[in-house]
């Protein structure tokens, strides 16, 4: 159910009048189910994985705090694992929209799998184990209690995504190694599918834990209440990576939607689905003509996929990010920003200030401090730099190519750090010229590191880099065309930015007399339904 | 307070406004030819023409007589089609015949196959998008009627989710041609089918000027073409609205790409357990009994189309060997993942359509039985 399918208006429009019809308490519950049944309709099993991470950091988080938890939260705590477990383990719901066999009854196949049997089962019994375990466990030390909790819940988290992500990729590469020694590893990659938005919730699910153990954060008495942050259904998918200290509060106290906010999300939602389906499915068939190609590149074709590719990536995930918080808005909840204009940056600092904020704040706040940050010498921190980027190429996703991005930004934001050091006069230059210069020089080297990230082989990056450098001149353009709605919204678009980034992020109406926005917008709905016969492709960051 | 909601709706009457304007000036500026026998509008008009539903396109097309409709109303059709049987070299009726029947791939082919080699005698049955129940049945009237010494069978990949569709007017949204064909199914594991109530050019004027007999065509599409839609194929009042016209093609991309995914999806390939594919296999065979009992030489010409790998060619590998059936699959000459074989409008480049021109020819002369080459060169 992507945001920009009709299966999606339908849900949403259904799930927000009941919404707006109900008390605040059955609205949590009310928009908890809904996120549930948005996300299951990938694949319900993942709903048991996004029940089970949530469990864990409860659980975790309590005990960090509190030291003990109460009878009842055990109680519901152990229900909710094992009424998961049964429901999205037991029961196959995915088969529900397969033709069943004739020979068998809708029962017999809806039950028929015996090893969700025998996981229930196993669930069901450690279950039983833990609550027995819990008087000996709440004896322990308090402040050892809080160690141990902080390990098992981070523990926790990690082993989902390490499993679900990156097992194969390290088990491909260690027997590669161990191929290159001469010896023939028997092959262990798993057929191991990725629940989509894994990375997004894991993060926020562990960012609560620590953030309690900090004492920056009193956790949620209520798991409804801290199950809706995880899975509350417009950010589950591709974030933005929400902090719980700013989210949770939404949720406990009673929301009252104000006009200007309806306003506000209908904005960004319509702004949001013009970067999608206009730009970034219009550009789509022409990058992958690109990156996909079997034949000889010219330069011109390398140029136009790698820039088009940039606005692709930057439409297609901030476009999702608007819808989210334009959805949310409209439910009275308001999601920190994704997005700032960020390829206005004039330098990698810049950059990752306006770039998937939540992410790069997140692994700010969980990676880079917590390894000294920009403390001490020179050298330790270039180091922590790179490792952070390292870290934020891995989470894109298992393949050297992101590793490779992840330490190409790394090395940005470090050579950027070294000139500022180095620089006399501290005082930044204001001729516009300047800074369009510095503007279009930046953007120029984050397209590069574009082609790291599409790129879908080291040696694809080095053909792609060849055709850059050594076929200049080459005006052959291979590659198909964007679409009709592309091409027109492109400038449109470009404009946009353009008056978002010297208005500091203004909505039109407040920077433009109504006969001029409204003709802004009734452009951007004009190019929408010329897109809408795009061929719509999944949101980028679904696969991270 | 009457004040204030009176500002709070202004701008959605502005944008409604601006889009009754920009409805307007492009059914202004870009308005598509009266005139049926126009054959080639600007793109531009085209393009903004596209969503009208396919009743509007069909009416629009189609005069009371065949000089007054546009060409292609009159192209494709099994029985009394204009261009039925063209031949492309026709000057010694004694020398092998070879028919192709299919698509423009096909009538391409047939083209090139003539310039290579004049002593074959090469005829061309064609469709515009031909899916292969319609090359399949066009064959299965046109041996009747002409004797072939070979007939080619024209497949594409992008054919085959259309094959339980049954005209030209239901398979392809954008450009429709009202041409016919039958609707087959498998029963009992044999291959049957069933005629659409028309299948000339006539037959359809009779048709489409009759309100009742219309309706008939209708409920017929109803119940066995699976392509049929009735938002897409019933006019209306909004066919006006250029804008109502761009979220109708929209609907029909939607539409026709999820209809066309029960059988073929670029990530998965080919759905053997459709229905599309298993008579596809079934008439593949079929083909090539009928072609056999009539002493001809069946030859199966499998185009795979571009991105689309050899899929075609993979699933009917199997038939094919094991019912002996000469095919040239071209997947060997133009790699469906290179564009640079095809051209915009998909077809081959000129070069490799020749190189699988001759390469057909030399299965024809590979194939032939005996008897006839032996009459061929005595003749000659």
């Amino acid at each position: 159910m992507a945001f920009n399918s009709i299966v999606f208006i339908v849900f949403f429009l259904v799930v927000y009048a009941i919404y707006r019809a109900l008390p605040h308490t059955a609205q949590n519950i009310f928009l908890l189910i809904a996120s549930y049944v948005f996300y299951g309709w990938w694949d319900a099993r993942f709903i048991f994985l996004i029940i089970m991470a949530t469990c864990l950091d409860f659980t975790c988080s309590l005990m960090i705090h509190e030291g003990s938890i109460t009878k009842r939260q055990r109680f519901t705590i152990s229900s909710w694992v094992v009424i998961g477990a049964f429901s999205f383990l037991v029961v196959q719901w995915n088969r529900l929209g397969h033709e069943f066999h004739k020979s068998q009854s809708v029962w017999d196949q809806l039950f028929s799998w015996k090893t969700g049997w025998i996981l229930f089962l196993i669930i069901a019994f450690f279950t039983i184990i833990i609550n027995l375990l819990y008087t000996k466990v709440s004896l322990i030390e308090m402040q050892k209690k809080r160690k141990i909790f902080l390990a098992i819940s981070i523990c926790g988290n990690l082993t989902s995504l390490g499993f679900f992500k990156y097992f194969n990729f390290f088990i491909d590469n260690f027997a590669a190694v161990i191929r290159s020694l001469g010896l023939n590893p028997t092959s262990q990659h798993l057929n191991i599918l990725l629940p989509i938005g894994i990375s997004f919730y894991t993060f926020m699910t562990m960012s609560y834990t620590i953030d309690v153990y900090r004492g920056r954060l009193t956790p949620s008495k209520k798991l409804y209440e801290y199950a809706l942050y995880v899975a509350f259904f417009p950010k589950i998918l591709a974030g933005p990576i929400e902090r719980a200290a700013y989210f949770l509060p939404q949720i406990i106290e009673k929301r009252i939607i104000r006009t200007d906010q309806i306003v506000g999300g209908l904005h960004q939602i319509l702004y949001g689905l013009f970067k999608k389906i206009v730009i970034a499915d219009g550009v789509a068939k022409t990058v992958s003509d690109v990156f996909g190609a079997t034949y000889q590149l010219s330069w011109v074709d390398a140029v136009v996929g790698t820039l088009l590719f940039s606005f692709q990536i930057y439409c297609d995930f901030s476009g999702y990010s608007d819808i989210a918080i334009g959805a949310a808005r409209l439910f009275g909840i308001n999601i920190m920003r994704n997005f700032h204009f960020p390829y206005f940056a004039r330098n990698a600092s810049e950059f990752w200030g306006r770039w998937h904020i939540s992410l790069s704040s997140w692994f700010r706040d969980y990676v880079f401090f917590p390894l000294g940050g920009p403390y001490g010498s020179t050298l330790r921190w270039i180091r922590n730099v790179l490792l952070t980027f390292l870290v934020t190429g891995l989470w894109h996703g298992a393949a050297w190519n992101y590793v490779l991005w992840g330490l190409y930004h790394g090395t940005l934001l470090c050579a950027h750090r070294i000139k500022e050091s180095l620089r006399i006069k501290k005082k930044r230059s204001k001729n516009p010229l300047i800074k369009i210069v510095n503007i279009s020089i930046f953007f120029v080297l984050i397209s590069l590191g574009w082609v790291l990230f599409r790129s879908h082989s080291i040696g694809q990056i080095k053909d792609i880099f060849k055709v850059l450098i050594f076929d200049i001149g080459n005006l052959k353009l291979n590659a198909g065309m964007p679409t009709h709605a592309a091409l027109f919204g492109l400038p449109l678009f470009v404009i946009m930015e353009f008056i978002g980034y010297n208005s500091d992020g203004k909505r039109l109406d407040k920077v433009m007399p109504m006969y001029l926005w409204t003709a802004v917008y009734t452009s951007m709905i004009f190019l929408i339904i010329l897109g809408l016969a795009n061929v719509p492709s999944t949101f980028i960051y679904f696969v991270f | 307070m009457m004040k204030k909601k009176a500002k709070r709706f202004a701008p959605f009457i502005w944008i409604f406004a601006y889009l009754v304007v920009i409805d307007i000036a492009i059914n202004i500026i870009f308005s598509y030819p009266k005139d049926p026998r126009n054959i080639s509008p600007a793109p531009s008009r085209q393009f903004f023409d596209y969503g009208r539903s396919i009743e509007g396109k069909l009416s629009r097309m189609t005069g009371k007589e065949i000089d007054d409709s546009a060409p292609i109303a009159s192209v494709g059709w099994l029985v009394g089609s204009p261009n039925r049987l063209v031949s492309k070299n026709l000057n010694s009726e004694n020398r092998p015949v070879v028919t192709m029947y299919g698509m423009s791939h096909a009538d391409l082919l047939a083209e090139d196959m003539a310039k290579i080699d004049n002593s074959l005698t090469i005829r061309s049955v064609g469709a515009p998008g031909a899916v292969p129940t319609w090359s399949y049945a066009a064959y299965l009237y046109d041996k009747d009627q002409y004797y072939s010494d070979v007939v080619i069978l024209g497949i594409m990949t992008r054919g085959v989710p259309l094959i339980c569709t049954t005209s030209g007017a239901t398979n392809h949204f954008d450009a429709v041609y009202p041409y016919t064909y039958p609707r087959f199914f498998l029963s009992n594991d044999s291959l049957k089918y069933l005629m659409p109530p028309f299948v000339s050019f006539k037959e359809y004027i009779e048709y489409i000027y009759n309100s009742e007999k219309w309706k008939a065509y209708i409920n017929w599409l109803r119940q066995y073409d699976k392509f049929y839609n009735p938002v897409l194929f019933r006019k209306t009042i909004l066919d006006s609205s250029s804008i109502f016209r761009l979220l109708r093609r929209a609907y029909a991309y939607s539409w026709q790409r999820k209809k066309e995914a029960e059988v073929y999806r670029d990530d998965k390939g080919f759905n053997v357990e459709s229905d599309e594919v298993k008579i596809l296999k079934s008439l593949v065979i079929e083909f090539s009994k009928t072609a056999k009992r009539q002493n001809s030489l069946p030859i199966i010409y499998i185009v795979n189309n571009v991105f689309m790998g050899d899929r075609l060619f993979k699933i009917l590998e199997p038939t094919l060997l094991s019912y002996n059936i000469p095919f040239l699959s071209t997947h060997d000459i133009c790699p469906p993942n290179d564009p640079h074989f095809y051209l915009p409008d998909s077809h081959f480049i000129p070069s490799k359509n020749l190189e699988l021109a001759n390469k057909m020819i030399k299965i024809i002369r590979d194939k032939l039985p005996l008897k006839t080459l032996l009459e061929l060169v005595l003749k000659n």
